[in-house]
């Protein structure tokens, strides 16, 4: 029950996840939740619940894979209760974190992303901006890679239009 | 304008999407330190230790973030023009070239040679045929090149109809440089049948026949479709007389169970090869039809002692084929279908007749002996008179209503409650509950289990707060285990959170019921629920 690492050793393991992973949760947070607020919040609970769960994980997985799933459970969960099913999140573009100047297409275009259903959102977001291949995200959702495909395949059509006619850097 | 997308560029596009609308998201640096504060007593060394760390790191975060930012600052939002010449390169693996570059000039040639043979042009029209490649695609990393070209294949017309055919025409020509092996694909397949003549007299049968079954095939004029019919019996290939969807109306009036593409059967199943078998001797249904209307083998989906298989309509397979919205024509006359009866389902089990009979009774169905062409225009028109307008309205419901279904565990048991309140969902809004953007305005229900469609149609309908389905003992699927596991987290419940409203679930809520002065029955109505999620006091 106890673990063989000291509370100090633990808590430097847990530090370096912190400072390493914590940017990119709170961006996978808050495209599954879309609220930059709510998004902080997942990201404090995810980590919480990685603090108490690490000196049992066995690194059957990736602590990235690990932590990804913590998010995603914890945003779920917060998803889950019946008062959020009814409020509209529809984004705007200046609703969107950015931190400078964007094209407004690449605004447009994340909105949309942001209108797709959370099971198409997600695997956007694996795909092309942590760019984890099929089988990779299939082990990490715990689903086919038939369905991370079809998945793919239909939030690809919903984008289609805002990717042919928006003008994007090169 | 816009671009082309090739799989390069979409990948880029959407990753500097993400990185640059994301980017003002800011992190906590003292996250961690919080954390572990929270967690343990507190111990001054370790914590001064750790603040270090995290300046430090934060640091550096913040150089890396600025000297970020002033890169993109820099960046010249120049417009992406359309790029007609491209160069293939070898993919790499592991420092292995898998293939060698072919040259622009020689990748056009064969192109334009794979046109030549596949639609019988003369070399009169191939000095015409202007053939320019505009772009090159890696398709799946396995070597294979697709290239796809534009050209104005106007001069190419049909003589039986005497017009020339449409402007441009895009065409994918595949090539795998390492066996040389070339393929000319239609990216696009609404002009199949216009070369259709031309493509049988160069000898192509099997692609006419492979186009036969295809959706298209349905919208020729009649005197086209029984042209072709005839061409292709001659040659011995198996076609459909009698129409076997005609066939299907006729068999059965029954339920359309919208199968979950996970849930298929693999083909080389026995138990699915004898179910398929046994539609066909019995129902004289040829499985190439009904696999060309999306059917497949799938197992029951709802709990059961027995092994049944359930020969499904596989409504996501229809729309993959056809991946912009059109419809295949299954769907053209079954969904209708599924709009005046709820459901419709072939299921083979040990006895197929008892079911179908069953089901017949259940909904008083009549056996439409002669449901021919008059039933087909009928349910064609009815579903003709969506349009869009009609659709936008229930727009905005049905993503809200998608968002919610699919926060739902796609692969648990349904419940026959569910079903039962999919089939009046459907019939209420006579369309399904998504919408792709079809030229026709028309609905597709895609990837949605009958379970899912009445859960959603149940809260949809239900005011907010009362948006709770009434569980009871023997109910199961994902609202139950969702209930199990909110009664665990509570402590009224020490089960397992199975998804089976068993005695035991049935006391958890009584003893919850209990404790909040509420009628102790044990049923998870809409009253306990809602005190029980939402902690309303």
């Amino acid at each position: 029950m106890e673990t063989t690492k000291g509370p100090v050793l633990h808590q430097d393991d847990f530090v370096r996840l912190v400072d390493k992973y914590q940017p990119m949760l709170i961006k996978i947070c808050y495209v599954y939740l879309r609220d930059a607020d709510q998004a902080r919040d997942a990201v404090q609970e995810t980590f919480l619940k990685a603090y108490r769960a690490l000196p049992r994980f066995r690194h059957e997985c990736s602590e990235k894979n690990w932590l990804i799933r913590i998010a995603r459970n914890t945003c779920n969960d917060m998803h889950r209760t019946p008062w959020y099913r009814f409020m509209d999140r529809r984004i705007t573009p200046d609703e969107l974190p950015i931190a400078h100047e964007i094209n407004s297409d690449e605004g447009a275009l994340m909105c949309e992303i942001m209108q797709l259903s959370p099971k198409l959102r997600e695997v956007v977001l694996l795909y092309y901006w942590q760019e984890m291949g099929v089988q990779q995200i299939a082990e990490l959702l715990e689903i086919t890679q038939g369905s991370v495909s079809n998945r793919l395949r239909r939030a690809r059509a919903q984008l289609k239009r805002q990717l042919e006619s928006g003008h994007y850097l090169d | 304008m816009g671009i082309i997308l090739t799989e390069q560029n979409e990948k880029r596009i959407l990753k500097n999407t993400f990185d640059m609308t994301l980017s003002g998201l800011k992190t906590d640096p003292y996250l961690a330190q919080k954390i572990i504060r929270s967690q343990t007593k507190g111990e001054e060394k370790v914590k001064k230790k750790i603040s270090f760390a995290l300046i430090l790191a934060n640091a550096l975060v913040l150089i890396a973030v600025t000297a970020f930012a002033v890169s993109i600052g820099t960046e010249n939002p120049d417009k992406q023009v359309l790029q007609p010449a491209v160069t293939l390169s070898p993919v790499e693996l592991d420092g292995e070239k898998l293939y060698d570059i072919i040259p622009l000039s020689q990748a056009c040639e064969i192109a334009r040679d794979a046109i030549r043979t596949y639609y019988g042009v003369t070399d009169e029209e191939m000095e015409q045929l202007l053939l320019y490649p505009y772009d090159a695609m890696n398709t799946d990393g396995t070597g294979q090149w697709t290239m796809v070209f534009y050209s104005n294949l106007n001069r190419v017309f049909d003589q039986s109809q005497d017009t020339y055919a449409g402007s441009l025409g895009e065409y994918r020509v595949v090539l795998n440089a390492a066996t040389g092996d070339v393929e000319l694909c239609e990216w696009y397949t609404s002009d199949f049948w216009k070369h259709a003549r031309r493509i049988w007299a160069a000898g192509n049968y099997d692609e006419v026949y492979r186009h036969y079954f295809a959706d298209d095939f349905q919208s020729l004029p009649k005197e086209e479709q029984a042209y072709f019919t005839s061409l292709l019996k001659e040659k011995g290939y198996a076609v459909q007389a009698d129409s076997s969807r005609h066939s299907l109306l006729r068999t059965f009036r029954a339920h359309i169970l919208l199968s979950d593409p996970d849930t298929a059967l693999p083909e080389d199943d026995p138990q699915a090869q004898a179910a398929w078998q046994a539609l066909k001797d019995r129902n004289k249904l040829d499985i190439t039809v009904l696999q060309s209307y999306s059917f497949i083998a799938t197992r029951a989906p709802w709990e059961s002692d027995t092994d049944d298989i359930v020969i499904a309509y596989n409504i996501p397979s229809a729309v993959t084929k056809h991946a912009f919205g059109e419809m295949d024509p299954c769907s053209w006359f079954l969904y209708p279908q599924v709009q005046r009866i709820g459901m419709f389902l072939i299921s083979f089990e040990k006895d197929t007749t008892h079911i179908v009979n069953r089901i017949r009774l259940d909904y008083e169905a009549p056996v439409a002996e002669d449901a021919v062409e008059t039933d087909h225009g009928l349910l064609l028109n009815r579903h003709l008179q969506w349009n869009n307008n009609e659709l936008l309205k229930f727009h905005e419901s049905f993503l809200h209503l998608e968002q919610m279904m699919d926060e739902m565990d796609e692969k648990n048991a349904t419940d026959y409650e569910m079903v039962a309140a999919a089939s009046a969902y459907m019939i209420e809004l006579g369309s399904g509950n998504e919408i792709y953007y079809n030229n026709n305005g028309m609905a597709l229900p895609y990837g949605r289990t009958a379970f899912q469609v009445g859960r959603e149609w149940m809260l949809a309908t239900a005011a907010p707060g009362e948006a709770y389905a009434t569980l009871r003992q023997d109910h199961y699927g994902i609202l139950v285990k969702d209930l199990q596991t909110e009664l665990r987290n509570q402590g009224f419940y020490s089960g397992v959170a199975d998804g089976y409203y068993d005695e035991e679930t049935t006391e958890a809520v009584k003893a919850f019921q209990r404790q909040n002065s509420l009628d102790e029955d044990g049923v998870a109505g809409p009253a306990t629920q809602r005190l029980l999620f939402e902690d309303v006091n």
